[in-house]
């Protein structure tokens, strides 16, 4: 006889894996330079949380930059990953808050899909200052001079980057969470 | 009669003599000969453990710039690295011409403009392929170049060239020549891919609210 929950436990980890190696995959393939910056690892994230939960999300984002931090083909991340992992779980947790606010399915081209636009741009925002931050404290350890942070975590330099990260993650947040929202239950049978 | 007697052992015994000489330069001369072989031999060796070690040599020189581009620029190991890359690519490219053959390099051209009328071409340079804008800088730069490296966006952002650091109101840019005019590169020194002929400019401009160079190269 299974036990419902080895079966849910397992559940949980195909789940987790086919995302992983989605936005894995979804990386690979945005790699270029013509794509600087643009990825559907947060999307996937804010989904496989909105749909799954926070753990399932927070797992998600986890796995999935760690293992971009270590095998990109631009560079190893190295000293400040753990900045970019632990930026993704802002993603998880805005997917998990959104659930729970818009708990019904947020429908293609409603209002909602712009919601989720603008909440994933804020937290694309919060990234790269979170991770702007961690580039300054590697940088400048151990002296840490409180400009020279400053500069670095608002170079404006770094809009470019920025404004590809935020714009994309808006696009793909009005666009592309709401379809995988309501898809993958309907896939999975199950309602949210 | 026994005077051609006497000149007939005279002359065998001259020719004799001579005859001994004969061979012992000859077996002199084979053992020149022997030598020479020998040292032709260990030349092949020595000439094909210095080709294998100039191929090493620039394989190192790849790797060291892979890891230059991708280093936090304020540890000791980039800035002792980046200083040295330059003199290390010169010096390949020296044993290399002295091996009798010419290093498989690109042709670049680099414009540095320090926004106050004064300009440096850096025309024909060599560059190694596989380079990116920001190494093929650093490195005809001879590593005068301040830079933070943000690894989320596989970029290094330029603050200062030559000691030439960015103000309020100015920023160091990186132009492509491309189309028969300049244009700001859409992305970083990083992502410029070097071929053999590209030019490439930088400039200390001041900017826009779009933070859009109001100066061209």
């Amino acid at each position: 006889m299974d036990n419902p929950a080895s079966v849910e436990r397992t559940g949980t980890v195909a789940v987790v894996s086919l995302f992983t190696a989605l936005i894995v995959a979804s990386d690979l393939a945005l790699s270029g330079p013509e794509f600087s910056n643009i990825k559907l690892l947060d999307t996937l994230v804010f989904v496989s949380a909105y749909v799954f939960g926070f753990r399932v999300g927070a797992s998600v984002g986890i796995l999935s930059e760690t293992i971009w931090s270590f095998l990109s083909p631009i560079g190893m991340a190295g000293v400040i990953a753990p900045f970019l992992v632990g930026g993704e779980l802002l993603f998880a947790a805005a997917g998990w808050g959104a659930s729970r606010l818009w708990g019904l399915r947020p429908g293609i081209a409603s209002r909602y899909s712009i919601f989720i636009g603008a909440l994933l741009a804020i937290c694309a925002f919060m990234w790269d200052l979170e991770t702007n931050f961690g580039t300054a404290l590697v940088a400048y350890w151990p002296t840490l001079p409180l400009s020279q942070i400053l500069f670095t975590m608002f170079n404006p330099a770094t809009l470019l980057f920025a404004l590809a990260h935020e714009g994309s993650d808006f696009a793909f947040g009005c666009l592309v969470a709401p379809s995988f929202i309501v898809l993958i239950p309907k896939a999975l049978g199950r309602r949210l | 009669m026994i005077f051609l007697v006497a000149l007939l052992l005279i002359s065998a015994t001259a020719a004799l003599v001579y005859y001994g000489q004969y061979q012992s330069e000859a077996s002199r001369n084979q053992q020149y000969v022997g030598e020479l072989n020998t040292a032709l031999t260990s030349y092949s060796s020595l000439s094909g453990s210095f080709n294998s070690s100039l191929l090493d040599y620039n394989q190192t020189l790849s790797l060291l710039a892979l890891a230059v581009g991708n280093l936090n620029t304020s540890t000791p190991a980039y800035q002792n690295a980046s200083l040295a890359l330059s003199s290390l690519w010169t010096s390949y490219q020296e044993l290399a011409a002295a091996n009798g053959r010419k290093a498989l390099v690109y042709d670049v051209n680099l414009l540095m403009d320090f926004g106050n009328g004064s300009i440096r071409w850096y025309n024909d340079s060599a560059a190694q392929p596989g380079w990116n804008g920001y190494v093929t800088t650093l490195v005809l730069l001879k590593g005068n170049v301040q830079a933070v490296w943000y690894p989320q966006y596989g970029e290094h952002l330029v603050t200062g060239i030559d000691g030439v650091t960015e103000a309020s109101a100015t920023s160091w840019f990186v132009w492509e020549f491309e189309g028969g005019g300049w244009a700001p590169a859409q992305s970083g020194a990083d992502q410029i891919q070097i071929n053999n002929g590209t030019t490439i400019a930088w400039t200390l401009c001041p900017y826009d609210s779009n933070f859009d160079p109001t100066c061209t190269p």
